[in-house]
């Protein structure tokens, strides 16, 4: 995971300074990877099913919705429901699905880790005096 | 200017909305008696206070008044900034939030960068983050204070009785309520008032939106309008008034940028149990999604009236808001608005005056060898010196600080996003590499924006800039290239962390 991260910031990082370099809908793949990447970082030790499921359907729903936006970009202001298409993406497809989406599978995943032993607390603490000590 | 306290709607909510707090700091101060106390609120709030808490200090001013106005100017592709709600509430759970509660359970972990020191064990990473906050911190701050100011200036109207001075005593109002409250009672003050006040927002914003769909006929009422308009061509296609880069970097910075914004991650350190975060991204993702509709609400009427011939055009676009309250809102529910706009200014600036004081008084002491014994009465005197040098800063340097403010996000973001979330979950992140990622994030995001604003710089390197994303976007993305590139390439060093912070950077 970290090793995809990596190579994303990297990726991200040339299409930010030299933006004719990759094409939109790619730049936008790799800038909404980039959340789901540091989810999965932040997991990998304890990765589930589930949660891998969810970051798949949190990753279509954003690069889905930005390669939509891309689609529609020059192309005149086609609506639905009287309501231009732009504003159903940017609301629902970037904001109100992928909130229901995170809501649910953060509460469904989680595992809140044993609190720390006064043993740990201890080494802790023996860490930062040495620390302090050695200023 | 007419004070807009002649409506007395609107009186009456700005001086509740300010007793509100001033009483809140009297009974924080009663309550505060110890540095945990004052920097971490005693660790004794629940889910509900931070949600809120965390929403407040992340919306300051610019959602009620500055935001509006910039989706006048640059249509739909403004709401790149603000879309990434739909996913950072998560994103911050899963990545920090856990990890800084745990990290807080395990040691007296009261700010950021004593998170940094107990994770990386490196007085040089634990330096660049302090500094990197006490830079971010001065123009948040001196930004919110201005704005502060203009707006009791506007309500109160001040610059009928004080001329020239008008602004300093409009500042002084609010920055002595701001520090009566922050002094007294600290962080505890700051999210008991950041309650209230999220509360009072989540109100306005919902009231405010409703009254958008009635003057405009609905959303489909305000695009047939603004569609049919000639004057508001590209309005409603995203890259048509910014370029792609522009907004994808407002996407990138705004979604993963908040990672590193100590007045949001901080919060954390208050949490009494871990377990009080299984909903927060919902109570959180949400109350950020309800306050946001006052920006999408107006930013889409003020447009739509200005077409159909019922407001006239923007002198300035900050102004839509405060033109459709007079115009097309009743007084009650102007003063809402007004309540909240003061109260999300407020509450990000405590937050800041807060962090702020806890780099002077607790993080840049220990490095130097040299810790504060009596950090709560030091903490409190630090906060007042804060609060007076921005204030001052703000009134000297206005157009600089203005400048400051809008970049601060983008610092923060860049130099301690990356170390924060990518450190906290991979232990094989080095000091080092934390130290170069800040670094790197400080230096290029301060050097673009102030090379992009420099006049007549030569051809090639204009061009050069001129071609880029958003600076704090390169930034951002660099930061993190960074972190991983030092980290891959060095040894991974893990000996003198303790085995409990390693085993929650790697749970």
């Amino acid at each position: 995971m970290a090793a995809l991260l990596s190579g994303a910031s990297l990726l991200i990082l040339m299409g930010f300074l030299w933006p004719g370099l990759f094409s939109w809908v790619l730049q936008a793949l790799l800038v909404t990877a980039m959340p789901v990447l540091l989810i999965l970082l932040s997991r990998s030790r304890s990765l589930s099913r589930k949660l891998l499921i969810a970051m798949a359907a949190l990753w279509s729903l954003l690069g889905g919705s930005w390669v939509a936006l891309i689609w529609l970009a020059g192309g005149g202001v086609l609506r639905f429901g009287g309501i231009p298409l732009v504003l159903w993406i940017l609301v629902c497809g970037l904001v109100l699905l992928p909130l229901a989406l995170v809501s649910w599978a953060y509460a469904a995943t989680f595992r809140p880790h044993a609190r720390p032993s006064d043993g740990a607390r201890r080494e802790a603490l023996s860490a930062r005096s040495s620390e302090r000590g050695s200023s | 200017m007419v004070p807009l306290l002649e409506q007395p709607w609107l009186t009456a909510a700005t001086v509740l909305s300010l007793a509100t707090v001033l009483v809140i700091g009297i009974w924080s101060g009663a309550r505060t008696r110890t540095a945990r106390d004052f920097f971490v609120a005693g660790r004794r709030v629940g889910l509900w206070v931070i949600a809120l808490a965390t929403m407040t200090s992340a919306f300051s001013g610019f959602v009620f008044l500055g935001g509006p106005g910039l989706t006048y100017s640059i249509g739909v592709a403004s709401l790149f900034i603000v879309v990434p709600v739909g996913f950072t509430s998560g994103l911050i759970c899963w990545v920090l939030a856990r990890r800084l509660v745990l990290l807080a359970d395990l040691d007296e972990v009261f700010t950021i960068p004593d998170a940094l020191s107990l994770r990386f064990r490196s007085k040089t990473t634990t330096a660049l983050g302090s500094v990197a906050i006490l830079v971010g911190t001065v123009g948040y701050l001196a930004a919110q204070l201005l704005a502060l100011g203009i707006l009791i200036e506007t309500i109160l109207g001040t610059s009928h009785f004080f001329g020239e001075r008008s602004l300093l005593v409009a500042m002084s109002i609010g920055l002595g309520i701001l520090v009566f409250y922050s002094v007294l009672g600290g962080m505890l003050a700051g999210v008991y008032t950041d309650l209230v006040q999220g509360a009072v927002m989540l109100v306005g914003s919902l009231l405010v939106f409703g009254q958008t769909l009635k003057a405009g006929g609905g959303i489909s009422g305000m695009a047939s309008s603004i569609l049919a308009s000639e004057g508001m061509e590209g309005f409603f296609e995203p890259f048509a008034r910014v370029p792609f880069s522009v907004a994808l970097g407002f996407f990138f910075v705004f979604g993963v940028g908040v990672l590193g914004q100590p007045q949001m991650v901080h919060k954390f350190l208050m949490l009494e149990r871990v377990e009080q975060l299984r909903w927060m991204p919902l109570v959180l993702g949400g109350s950020q999604v309800v306050c946001l509709l006052i920006w999408v609400g107006i930013g889409l009427v003020v447009p739509a009236l200005v077409a159909e011939g019922r407001l006239a055009p923007l002198g300035h676009p900050d102004a839509a808001t405060l033109q459709f309250l007079l115009r097309f809102v009743p007084d009650a529910l102007a003063g809402v608005v007004i309540a909240a706009a003061l109260a999300a200014i407020m509450s990000t600036a405590d937050s800041f005056l807060n962090i702020g004081a806890a780099v002077l008084v607790r993080d840049l002491p220990r490095l130097l060898g040299r810790p504060v014994r009596a950090q709560l009465a030091a903490g409190r005197v630090a906060t007042l010196i804060l609060a007076l040098v921005a204030g001052g800063l703000a009134l000297t340097y206005g157009d600089l600080i203005a400048l400051l403010g809008t970049f601060a996000f983008g610092t923060l973001a860049a130099a301690l996003a990356p170390t924060l979330a990518v450190g906290m979950s991979w232990s094989r992140v080095t000091p080092a590499a934390a130290s170069a990622s800040i670094a790197t994030g400080l230096i290029v995001n301060l050097g673009l924006e102030i090379l992009s604003r420099i006049q007549n710089l030569p051809v090639a390197v204009a061009e050069a800039l001129s071609g880029f994303a958003i600076p704090s976007a390169v930034a951002l993305a660099a930061s993190f290239s960074v972190l991983s590139l030092v980290t891959w390439l060095g040894r991974a060093s893990e000996k003198d962390v303790p085995e409990a912070v390693l085993e929650i950077v790697e749970s």
